[in-house]
């Protein structure tokens, strides 16, 4: 056992604390849809895999909007979210990088993130557009924002 | 009558109800037209050129794509490489075709993205950069390809709606699909092509017309009731006495 595989728990668990104490106001989930047509973009849609990204106790990760200077000087469109640190997998918790950038994904599958907090209350889909791995105890997401997801319908349609 | 009850190219309104996105039948049908002659032609060729690559077991055309091939896109959705993808590009000239029919003019861009720039891949599969356009370049002017609906003739109504279509140019090798030029380096060729739609009406818009008779009364404005009735009579269907009768 290496030194970042005795830290990772421990860093699971302290990534969770800003969570527990309700300062992580959104939540970011992994989701690949399936269309089955027979050519690209049609057919009917299914979900194949939706995965939350947590900390320790279901704790959310920190989300962070791109700031003015990062959005001029990065190229990176408005809304633009980074979302991390996140603990790599281990054994008992983490999640996989292959989550993160949908390994999982077969040709002709959807890959979006959701994202739902103050701003989404609703959740807004975004999509990947880079994912860091190259520290060992902890993962990076910055996140594109596509739209706002359409409002759930209420139960006897009540407004 | 709420609806135009008309059509340009194969685009007819009213619009299908049961279809659950905005049609575009000639993109459809050329997209599936062109994946299905490629595949056909250079399905032999190709996978004894991929062996041992990232393209190993794959089609030559491995997906299609609807949309205009741009980072944005293929970050949500997976593209399989080999990929054949269609849009319409630039603007649409309107123009009278006759009198009382319009045609429109478009172009389209048809790009083969090979793959991520892979050595291997470059030295083995980089040629076919040069087939796919000639193939496309046939399939127009033979309107079809035998691999694709028993080698029906293309392009005309319920088969893209297009009133003509012919090959502009192409343009292959190493290219990004990137913003600014960030993106990821590709192997790939971009065809331009352009089509004519005309519009028309829907058979059966209207009732069959089969004559008319019009009649015109001469009415003195200030004297109502004098007026020589059917001063003029005009009939689509007479039939004009043979010359000499009475």
């Amino acid at each position: 056992m290496t030194l970042a595989d005795s830290l990772k728990p421990a860093l699971h668990a302290i990534r969770a604390i800003p969570g527990q104490l309700g300062i992580r106001p959104y939540t970011v989930t992994a989701v690949i849809r399936r269309l089955d047509g027979a050519h690209g973009l049609q057919g009917a849609e299914s979900e194949i895999q939706r995965v939350d990204i947590r900390e320790a106790g279901g704790q959310p990760p920190k989300v962070r909007f791109a700031n003015d200077e990062e959005l001029a000087l990065g190229g990176i469109g408005k809304g633009s979210i980074t979302v991390g640190p996140i603990t790599p997998n281990f054994t008992g918790g983490g999640t996989s990088f292959d989550v993160l950038v949908a390994t999982a994904a077969q040709d002709h599958d959807l890959v979006h993130f959701e994202v739902t907090g103050p701003q989404f209350p609703t959740g807004a889909k975004f999509r990947l557009v880079d994912a860091q791995s190259d520290r060992a105890l902890r993962y990076m997401l910055r996140l594109e924002p596509i739209g706002a997801m359409p409002e759930a319908e209420e139960e006897n349609g009540n407004p | 009558m709420t609806t135009l009850n008309q059509h340009i190219g194969d685009v007819s309104l009213p619009l299908d109800d049961a279809s659950p996105v905005f049609p575009d039948p000639a993109l459809d049908q050329l997209l599936k037209l062109f994946a299905s002659a490629i595949n056909a032609e250079l399905s032999d060729r190709f996978t004894e050129a991929a062996a041992g690559t990232t393209l190993a077991e794959k089609n030559p055309v491995q997906s299609t794509l609807p949309l205009e091939p741009d980072p944005r896109t293929v970050r949500e959705w997976k593209p399989g490489f080999p990929l054949l993808a269609l849009h319409r590009f630039g603007p649409a000239n309107y123009e009278e075709h006759t009198l009382t029919l319009e045609k429109r003019t478009q172009q389209w861009q048809l790009h083969y993205i090979l793959s991520p720039g892979d050595v291997q891949i470059r030295r083995r599969l980089q040629g076919i950069l040069t087939f796919v356009p000639s193939i496309v370049s046939l399939v127009i002017r033979r309107r079809g390809h035998a691999s694709f609906e028993d080698g029906a003739s293309q392009f005309g109504s319920g088969k893209g709606g297009l009133a003509a279509l012919r090959i502009v140019s192409s343009e292959g090798g190493q290219a990004r699909f990137g913003d600014e030029g960030d993106g990821a380096l590709y192997l790939a060729t971009t065809i331009t092509l352009e089509s004519v739609e005309i519009d028309g009406w829907n058979e059966g818009s209207f009732d069959e017309f089969e004559g008319a008779t019009f009649t015109l009364d001469l009415l003195n404005q200030n004297e109502s009731e004098n007026k020589i009735e059917a001063f003029v009579i005009g009939d689509t269907d007479h039939v004009p006495p043979p010359h000499g009768s009475d």
